[in-house]
């Protein structure tokens, strides 16, 4: 039993690295796969530009896959597991919207007068959307420790989402049209455009949200049998679900500054890592989260390289094609719903 | 002689200004199983998760005999619904070692040890890697036992762990408590409403009256000073006898001769459908044979019959014809 489970964990790292590679050798300019194996050992190679594109934009991208895909998807393992609801997730709970309102606060800020900031960096894209997406969530604990109920939770979680998107609507019909589409760009979704420094922004959000959900591993392990359960077994349920909320807000909040508000992804992870590993541990849970999702986006974002042409359409598009039919499956497979 | 391991003074419990018990001075002790009884709605559930530690009580004190923290102390079986997927028999029970685990929750040998004797004692070994949705009710409170056995405490509280199950299962898990408390000397609190059970296995009884109060005692004591009557209000049930009261319905009065369980049903049989047994004044005779292993009644000395059904048609019959 226990063999069979470490076996199949082999196929996530596998999957990850053939993915990463795949990734890298498929872009608008085709490159010979020979080349691009001999560029990535650090060969400068004939030809200078393609060596410049291996490893100033695919590179980049391919890495922003990995990493937001791992960290959108700890975060819906984190919400499932808090909320104990198989559908809960970063957007199904509003938080994306949160963020969009933030930074839509920050991109068309301009209009209403306040002018927040000048001219938006990345630091101040990642502080607000974490703060939108931090207070959004801490809104829909506050009635969630009322209720007691996740049908009711999904509802409001969708009701602030609702109108969050309103305010933001209210945004863009007061603003001009510049600042409305680099706003509207930023909601489509994108992977690529990133750099270094940014990047590194993104692994040190992962970094810090992973070292926590580790130190949750315990109070995460025991959530499902609910508080009274759980606090007579010595976990303190108030300050783990205060961290469990910083972990999982700094973890969407992140991705959803710099590559927009990604949709299904932290929702349907955690699922398809349950087809294959079929545990609630979460010791082994949330680095099998990290690498499948990572692994997924990887996916994706070939699929929306369009390969052989060079289109590349909106990521928020692919995640939700994959996503959606992950969600009805469980669904309908599922005839009781728990995580 | 008695090893209290938890101490109530003065407790009192509630909501705010909704006041469940008050002046309570309970006592449980190692190697007892006190089951704690009282009509549905009267706070039995609210003072076990307030003994837990889990709800402040409004005043007075719970005093924990040991210097571990209190979830090494005492652990817990309550009737919150526990769904999970993903998740065998076994990792359930596993979950009981979370105390004891440092922050990765990763099992050592000890730890392994300690969950394959619980499983041992709540025999759930042919269920080890079953699914938790896939056990029945009955199997699951077993795990969750075993769970709390897992968490390997001296005192163990449970809220009805026995509700909902069928009668086999209900004396199962009563005489696994039973055996708990005298091979592991742990002290086991149980909260029920079936009357039979509990008296027939406590060695102590806490009563929870109307006075916002609890009474002690062992099962007999209880028994005779009418307490329970008062309390729970019996229609047509004789505590004393430990049987149901049945309402004589004919004038005739039955003579029933025979030996051990036969005579038993077949006196049951008559009772339950209205006619009086006795030996004096009795109008009919009923003798049971038993000689060849096939029992057979003999009526008024004239008619055999063959099953209790038969007599019960025959007395049926010549009532109707007076």
């Amino acid at each position: 039993m226990e063999f069979s489970a470490r076996k199949r964990w082999i196929v996530l790292p596998l999957l990850l690295v053939t993915l990463f590679v795949i990734n890298i050798s498929l872009g608008s300019v085709l490159i010979p796969f020979g080349t691009v194996l001999s560029i990535l050992t650090g060969n400068q190679g004939t030809n200078p530009i393609w060596f410049d594109i291996i490893w100033d934009f695919r590179m980049t991208k391919a890495l922003t896959c990995v990493l937001a895909g791992a960290s959108l998807s700890i975060g819906g393992l984190l919400m499932q597991t808090l909320f104990r609801n198989a559908l809960a997730g970063p957007d199904v709970l509003g938080l994306s919207s949160g963020a969009s309102l933030a930074v839509s606060l920050i991109f068309m800020s301009q209009v209403t007068g306040l002018q927040l900031i000048s001219s938006p960096s990345p630091w101040t894209i990642v502080i607000a959307a974490s703060i939108g997406c931090g207070l959004v969530f801490v809104i829909v604990l506050a009635i969630s420790s009322r209720l007691n109920d996740n049908t009711s939770l999904l509802i409001i979680g969708l009701m602030i989402g609702a109108t969050a998107s309103s305010i933001v609507s209210v945004l863009e019909y007061l603003s001009k049209a510049e600042d409305q589409q680099s706003f509207l760009l930023w909601t489509f979704g994108s992977l690529g455009g990133l750099n270094w420094n940014e990047l590194l922004v993104l692994t040190v959000a992962l970094a810090i949200a992973m070292l926590l959900s580790f130190t949750l591993t315990k109070p995460l392990n025991v959530w499902f049998m609910g508080e009274n359960y759980s606090r007579s077994m010595g976990v303190n349920t108030k300050r783990s679900r205060v961290f469990i909320i910083l972990a999982a807000s700094l973890l969407t909040g992140a991705v959803t500054a710099f590559c927009g508000p990604i949709a299904f992804v932290g929702l349907a992870v955690p699922h398809l890592t349950r087809l294959l590993i079929k545990t609630n541990n979460h010791r082994v849970l949330i680095p099998a989260v990290t690498v499948a999702g990572a692994a997924l986006m990887l996916f994706c974002d070939i699929v929306a390289q369009l390969p052989g042409s060079s289109y590349v359409l909106p990521i928020n598009a692919i995640t939700a094609l994959i996503g959606a039919p992950v969600v009805i499956s469980i669904i309908v497979r599922a005839k009781r719903i728990s995580v | 002689m008695n090893n209290p391991v938890l101490i109530t003074r003065k407790l009192k419990i509630g909501y705010g200004e909704h006041i469940l018990f008050e002046e309570l001075d309970l006592k449980l002790e190692k190697g007892k199983l006190v089951c704690f009884m009282g009509p549905n709605g009267i706070g039995k559930s609210s003072l076990i998760r307030t003994l837990a530690g889990l709800q402040k009580p409004l005043s007075g004190k719970i005093e924990i005999q040991s210097s571990d923290e209190i979830h090494k102390h005492l652990s817990v079986v309550l009737t919150d619904r526990v769904v999970g997927s993903n998740m065998t028999t076994r990792e359930l029970v596993a979950t009981g070692r979370l105390p004891y685990l440092n922050w990765a929750a990763q099992l050592h040998d000890a730890d392994k040890a300690i969950i394959d004797d619980a499983v041992e004692k709540m025999r759930l070994a042919s269920l080890l890697d079953k699914d938790i949705n896939e056990l029945s009710d009955g199997q699951l409170q077993m795990t969750m036992i075993a769970r709390a056995l897992a968490q390997d405490t001296p005192v163990m509280l449970m809220d009805e762990p026995t509700a909902h199950l069928d009668l086999n299962n209900r004396l199962e898990i009563m005489n696994i408590l039973l055996k708990l408390t005298r091979l592991m000397n742990k002290a086991v609190l149980v909260s029920t409403h079936e009357l039979d059970l509990a008296l027939q296995t406590a060695d102590e009884i806490w009563l929870a009256g109307g006075n916002k109060n609890i009474l002690t005692g062992i099962p007999e004591d209880l028994v005779l000073s009418g307490v329970f009557d008062e309390i729970f209000r019996f229609k047509g049930f004789d505590l004393r006898t430990g049987k149901v009261q049945h309402e004589i319905r004919h004038s005739i009065i039955i003579k029933v001769a025979g030996e051990g369980h036969d005579l038993l049903w077949t006196k049951n049989a008559l009772e339950r459908n209205g006619f009086a047994v006795a030996d004096e004044h009795a109008s009919h005779t009923v003798k049971i044979r038993n000689s060849t292993g096939k029992m057979q009644w003999l009526v008024d000395d004239t008619v055999l019959l063959n099953s209790i059904k038969e007599v019960l048609d025959h007395f049926a019959e010549s009532v109707k014809s007076l």
